[in-house]
């Protein structure tokens, strides 16, 4: 009668909820592979865009201040891949949230059978995947057209990691915690908007009024420049490892509202 | 009850081979069937969605939930699967606690739910095959059975052409019948289905029918959530009508209908434009929707009906008539005062 | 007519000509002042953000600020304040009805295409003048630059904001997909912000790029704008005037192409 059920136990109805490391993994890996497939038409273009925006902020900036300092110069070499990636981890995501949730197609990930911080870790990875490529572009055309050089560093590789994180998160947690995608999209253009203009990333901090740069102090975008910047050039930033800390507030903080977001039923 | 072994030995399980047997019969874990008991559910604003419904599941019996739109059906399943916490109540599945436990209700059972499945970019076959992964418990999760079961529900339900498209570019229908290889291809222990027929042609209904039999045969429990009164008729095992967030009737087909025992019903298509006609005295009750006049009338007044329906016919009132058993559909109207929402076709 | 009407609902009988136009024009027009009231706020906010908001930026960006960059910087900002408008909100607001799906619902409805765009033109039009003028006031108070403001600004105005509308109108009916859209909208944002001389002259950038602009709307509304509300600092604006009213026209009139084709 069953003739399949011996070889094909694999396949038995899930008589306990699964748990622990390898059930996590399982839901990790799962999950990556269904964003990259889910992304498939996306993905390329999300990618060109990082690029295209870096590139173009890099050009752009060289139009806007013809006369750039040395200093000046080193700023708008590593800016704009910072930037792109804020870019990239907090519309990208939102957006293609507030998509769904407009479609009303939101609701069936939400009933997918993986732990939350699984599906959230996996998303992360897809923006690494996605962005820090067209981030590395980025940066040799800051070279090409500044004419700077610059003194890379181990320091990179976790600013670079911990940074994409907490936007990402933050992205995630907006994308999540906020039941009207509109609103959603909204806050998250004006971030941009924000870290585009009204953070030192591109130009020195010297070049914006000293309270608003307190102000950037606190929020995310101003210590993930500071970090990547560090592992970029020496002797250009200060403040490392307090931004570390800052930076590392805002993941925890991001990651714990989207996750509760994410469990919480209505 | 149902009778699962009397299917079983007329070999009806042959469809569903590849399933393991239930793990209801180690009697541990989920398997043994849905429990929810006063369910109730007042949304911020106010209204009462769900009040104080209480029903059961027995694992490899497939319960259907009717009712009119706005009556509280989707509220229900999604405070099931985790969606939505109930306000009371308690929602057991096995010895697991669904509400206090909504992580566990999603690793337990499989979805399908009302609104289209989020596969705009991802093939067919891609979607399905992902969703068993996905579904399937880590130490237990092999490329190979996830194919081939995946093989099996797309060639039940004749997907076989549109294996390598994506999303976008497939149908309402055939994306409905992908949502629910979805959830069947690793079912869980209640596989839960909200509408799972809408859009779909009536000979893959017949197929989709036919799958969810054989999930039930192999020990699945399923609640259905449905308008289509005569497609619930013929595939459910019980069901319960749902009106204003209540059960206001539950049992087999045929025990609801046996409160109609006794009765015809007498189906007339009016003329476009005609006023409702004044009832004869042996008709017991009337509904009209649009041109559809429907009457319940005792057997012994059957011959009285036709010579009626046709005294219409000849006056140009009517276009058409049929006589026929009661079906659920009257037991239904009678009890929520409206005719089932949906194309009743199936 | 009553034998389609059974039941004794009066069918309206269904006209045709200017009265209809009319009719059906300020139809649509309380049909989209209804519809779209909870964007205004909205609008307001995203009009202060990239035309105060960005000229205030521009300032950030280089090391010092001389007096006639500053005069470049403030009469740009109007036209900055636009461009969102014209370029993203409009088309999102009609790819948000197409993704709710209300977007075949607004075509079913008995008005003219060419009445309905005419209408939803006109409502942005009208909707985005605060909000540059308040931008305007912003930009000019941080950079202390004094306008000099001449009648022109009627229809300088007038000409760009409904510049803005048409275009808004002419992505949003003739894009299909709203993501796309959103993309497109980005990107011109992301482009008009960085590469067009509208906050600053002309001379900064490549001489190419600087003709290619005078073709482009961009540009244009920029100049109107600005030869309005200064002196010396704009030499040709007739021709700006032309190249935008060309724009307006193509671009209401693909709208209204795009809108009235039945799939």
């Amino acid at each position: 009668m069953d003739a399949g059920a011996a070889a094909d136990g694999s396949l038995a109805a899930r008589a306990e909820p699964g748990a622990g490391p390898s059930h996590w993994l399982h839901g990790y890996a799962a999950m990556v592979r269904w964003h990259l497939l889910s992304l498939r038409l996306w993905a390329p273009a999300a990618t060109a865009i990082e690029i295209l925006s870096g590139v173009g902020m890099v050009y752009g900036i060289g139009l806007l201040a013809p006369h750039l300092s040395a200093r000046g110069a080193l700023y708008a070499t590593t800016g704009p891949a910072i930037v792109a990636l804020i870019l990239l981890g907090l519309i990208l995501g939102p957006q293609l949230v507030a998509q769904e949730k407009m479609a009303g197609r939101y609701e069936y990930t939400l009933t997918m059978p993986v732990p939350r911080s699984a599906a959230a870790f996996a998303w992360y990875t897809v923006t690494l995947l996605i962005g820090l490529p067209a981030a590395a572009v980025t940066i040799a055309a800051g070279v090409v057209r500044f004419g700077v050089s610059l003194s890379v560093s181990a320091q990179l590789v976790p600013a670079l990691l911990l940074g994409t994180f907490a936007i990402t998160m933050l992205g995630y947690a907006l994308a999540h915690a906020v039941s009207k995608p509109m609103a959603t999209m909204l806050i998250t253009q004006v971030l941009v908007f924000v870290a585009f203009g009204y953070a030192p990333i591109n130009f020195p901090s010297s070049q914006m009024p000293h309270w608003l740069v307190e102000i950037n102090r606190a929020l995310p975008f101003l210590p993930m420049a500071t970090v990547v910047r560090a592992g970029l050039t020496r002797g250009l930033v200060t403040g490392v490892w307090v931004s570390y800390l800052v930076l590392a507030a805002w993941a925890l903080g991001s990651a714990w509202l989207a996750l509760r977001a994410l469990g919480r039923r209505g | 009850m149902s009778c699962r072994s009397c299917r079983d030995s007329l070999g009806l399980t042959m469809a569903s081979a590849s399933l393991a047997p239930p793990p209801a019969k180690s009697a541990s874990g989920a398997g043994t069937g849905l429990t929810i008991e006063r369910l109730t559910k007042i949304y911020p604003n106010g209204v009462r969605a769900n009040d104080g419904i209480s029903l059961r599941v027995d694992a490899g019996e497939i319960f259907g939930l009717l009712g009119p739109n706005g009556a509280g059906k989707s509220t229900l399943v999604q405070q099931v699967i985790g969606l939505l916490k109930p306000t009371a109540g308690s929602i057991q599945l096995g010895r697991f606690d669904l509400v206090d436990d909504p992580d566990a209700a999603r690793q337990l059972c499989s979805y399908l739910p009302q609104a289209p499945v989020p596969i705009d970019a991802l093939r067919l076959r891609e979607a399905i095959e992902l969703s068993g992964l996905i579904r399937t418990p880590a130490r237990r999760a092999r490329r190979e059975d996830v194919r081939r079961r995946a093989d099996e529900l797309i060639d039940a339900l004749q997907l076989r052409e549109w294996e390598r498209m994506v999303g976008t570019r497939l149908s309402g229908g055939v994306r409905r019948l992908v949502g629910f290889a979805m959830a069947a291809i690793q079912p869980g222990a209640l596989t839960i289905l909200d509408e799972p027929t809408n859009d779909v042609d009536p000979l893959r209904r017949r197929l989709l029918w036919d799958r969810v039999r054989a999930l039930s045969d192999a020990g699945v429990a399923v609640l259905l959530v449905t308008h289509n009164v005569i497609e619930a008729e013929k595939s459910v095992d019980r069901l319960a009508v749902i009106d204003n967030g209540r059960v206001i009737a539950e049992g087999t087909p045929s025990s609801l209908k046996s409160s109609e025992r006794g009765r015809l019903r007498l189906q007339v298509m009016l003329a476009p434009g005609v006023e409702t006609p004044p009832m004869p005295g042996f008709v017991e009750r009337h509904l009209r929707s649009s041109h559809t006049l429907l009457a319940v009338i005792p057997e012994a007044a059957a011959a009285d009906g036709i010579e009626w329906a046709q005294r219409l016919l000849g006056d140009g009132i009517a276009e058409e008539y049929a006589l026929g058993a009661t079906t659920l559909e009257d037991v239904y109207i009678r009890m929520t005062g409206r005719v089932a929402d949906g194309d009743g076709t199936g | 007519m009553s034998a389609l009407a059974p039941t004794g609902v009066r069918v309206p009988v269904p006209r045709r000509g200017v009265a209809r136009w009319l009719s059906g024009y300020l139809q649509m027009l309380r049909f989209e002042a209804a519809s779209q009231r909870d964007w205004l706020p909205l609008l307001l906010v995203v009009e202060l953000l990239i035309g105060a908001g960005m000229a205030i930026m521009y300032g950030f960006y280089v090391s010092s600020v001389p007096p006639r960059l500053a005069a470049f910087i403030v009469t740009g900002t109007p036209a900055l304040a636009l461009f969102p408008v014209g370029f993203v909100m409009l088309p999102t607001a009609i790819a948000r009805r197409k993704l709710a799906g209300s977007y075949d619902y607004v075509r079913s409805l008995p008005a003219p295409r060419s009445a309905t765009i005419a209408a939803t033109a006109s409502l942005y039009t009208v909707l985005v003048i605060p909000g540059a003028a308040v931008s305007l006031a912003v930009a000019s108070w941080r950079y202390g630059v004094a306008l000099h403001i001449s009648p022109m600004i009627v229809p300088a105005v007038l000409l760009t904001s409904l510049t803005a509308a048409s275009a808004g109108a002419a992505i949003g009916h003739g894009v299909t997909d709203p993501m796309v859209t959103s993309l497109i909208g980005n990107l011109i944002i992301f482009v008009v912000l960085l590469y067009t001389p509208v906050a600053f002259p002309p001379q900064q950038y490549p001489a190419w790029l600087v003709h290619l602009h005078e073709l482009l709307p961009f540009y244009n509304m920029a100049i109107v704008l600005r030869a309005a509300l200064s002196v010396g600092l704009v030499a040709d604006v007739g021709r700006s005037y032309a190249i935008l009213a060309a724009w307006t026209i193509a671009g209401l009139a693909f709208a209204g192409w795009i809108a009235s084709r039945r799939r």
